[in-house]
């Protein structure tokens, strides 16, 4: 009896500290920041294909663009870029002025982003590290921090690149670059020209049509 | 005894499951928040892009703008070219040392101020073996010893204190400035050195301090500022947006607040896309 009367109490701290342990481990992992692995792998594997298509001597300018263009039309995510650029009046116009406007988004990230093809000089994109933000809906929101290199070694530029997944497949919809998330900027953008325009998308989807035109 | 190690089991199992409790507890506020959050998501991301343009003075603001924009053309970017393709890089780099190393006073009581310990000594360091061993600044030779330069200003310390920004503002001649960063622009000037200076010499040494700073950064930005202007539907929108966000970033010191960040999970299904 005396014996028991001793042990009893210490075994059970044992467990009861190894259940704390274990509870505190779980709420640890939960709070803290959780990687993904696989957005930073998918992230990384986007930035070398596009870093050979971009340094390949073997391939005229042409092929350049028309690879580069598969690339990003793989990664980005534009439908959903499209959607959030609209921002509430997504919901304000018909379906169809949704199509119109998503076929003339599409183009205009298109030239952008071969428009700026011209200032590329060989930098390279290593992955840092990565975020989930959240995870609802059977999607998970994450964050990936890379940096870019420059050939001339000086100080690397952080970009961070936001993904949504959803069945499996990571797609991009957001990027930013010294503090500004493009998609964000372009929401400003396209909703200073809809409300000068009083709400009318079609004006909006022209000028898009006049950059990539 | 024969009860004895069974009863151990069930006590073990009781706590076992109290701690368990104890970790549902823990999570369930979080997710029951993520999913009201999903589901305001919607509602607040339009709420937000009313209140987020907070330009009352936006036709004077573009007007100043539009000026500002033609001064660029006219006299800044052609200044930027030549000074790029006259002055050799190395040189250009002392320079802007020289002015980093010159703002440090500002800095320095800003970084206190916000209560950034760790960056007021990075600052400190750099500015004495800047001063001395990088030949009065024009050498950034803490950079090289992992002393980083980062910039702070009284506007910023405002926005720690938890201040906002105020209405867009632009000024003729000097661009975006909030009322906010305007008072910080305005605080700064008690740190600054030069304003202890006698009346010209002080006038001549910030005017061409002011020219260096600007026809530098603008050399710098030749390229990026003109992609952005030739690929932008509405310019000063463009900007607005990025001075904004721009700051925001500079505020948190690299510490965004990743659920500050607006959704992008809307259903693609609820649209008729096809």
């Amino acid at each position: 009896m005396v014996f028991w009367l001793f042990t009893f109490p210490i075994r059970h701290f044992k467990i009861f500290s190894v259940a704390c342990l274990l509870a505190l481990l779980l709420i640890g992992s939960a709070q803290a920041a959780e990687r993904d692995l696989a957005a930073e792998t998918f992230i990384q594997k986007v930035s070398d294909n596009t870093y050979a298509v971009l340094n390949n001597p073997e391939l005229s300018l042409g092929e350049r663009k028309s690879a580069f263009h598969q690339i990003v039309l793989e990664a980005l995510d534009f439908k959903r870029i499209g959607l959030f650029t609209l921002a509430s009046y997504r919901r304000r116009v018909s379906q169809d002025e949704v199509r119109q406007f998503l076929d003339a988004f599409d183009d205009y990230a298109i030239a952008i982003y071969e428009n700026r093809l011209g200032d590329y000089g060989g930098e390279r994109i290593k992955v840092v590290d990565s975020l989930v933000r959240k995870t609802s809906k059977g999607r998970s929101d994450v964050i990936v921090e890379s940096a870019i290199h420059f050939q001339d070694g000086s100080e690397p530029l952080p970009v961070n690149w936001r993904l949504i997944e959803e069945d499996g497949t990571y797609r991009v919809v957001d990027i930013q670059v010294i503090g500004v998330w493009m998609a964000l900027e372009q929401r400003a953008q396209f909703n200073a020209l809809m409300s000068q325009s009083g709400g009318d998308i079609h004006q909006l989807i022209n000028h898009l049509k006049g950059v990539s035109a | 005894m024969p009860n004895g190690p069974i009863q151990t089991r069930r006590k073990a199992s009781f706590w076992a499951k109290l701690a368990l409790l104890g970790v549902a507890l823990a999570l369930s506020p979080a997710q029951a928040q993520a999913a009201a959050d999903a589901d305001d998501a919607n509602k607040e991301a339009s709420r937000q892009a009313r209140i987020a343009v907070n330009d009352p003075f936006e036709n004077m603001n573009r007007r100043f703008f539009a000026f500002n924009t033609g001064m660029d053309h006219k006299v800044i970017r052609p200044t930027a070219e030549l000074y790029r393709t006259g002055v050799p890089k190395p040189f250009r780099r002392s320079i802007r040392n020289f002015l980093n190393n010159f703002r440090t006073p500002i800095i320095l009581a800003n970084d206190l101020l916000q209560g950034e310990w760790k960056q007021a000594e990075n600052t400190t360091t750099r500015f004495l073996v800047n001063s001395t061993v990088g030949v009065l600044g024009l050498f950034d030779i803490a950079a090289y010893n992992g002393y980083k330069f980062h910039d702070e200003d009284f506007g910023q310390t405002l926005a720690v204190w938890g201040v906002g920004e105020g209405p867009y503002f632009v000024l003729p001649l000097y661009g975006s400035a909030p009322p906010r960063d305007m008072t910080g622009i305005i605080m700064d000037r008690a740190f600054n050195p030069l304003t202890y200076l006698e009346d010209t010499d002080r006038t001549v040494a910030s005017v061409t301090l002011t020219t260096f700073d600007l026809i530098d950064l603008r050399a710098e930005n030749i390229e990026n500022v003109d992609s952005i202007e030739r690929t932008s539907l509405d310019y000063y929108a463009t900007i607005r947006s990025i001075y904004r966000q721009n700051r925001k970033a500079e505020i948190a010191n690299g510490r965004e607040d990743p659920e500050e960040l607006e959704d992008f999970d809307f259903d693609l299904d609820d649209f008729d896309l096809e």
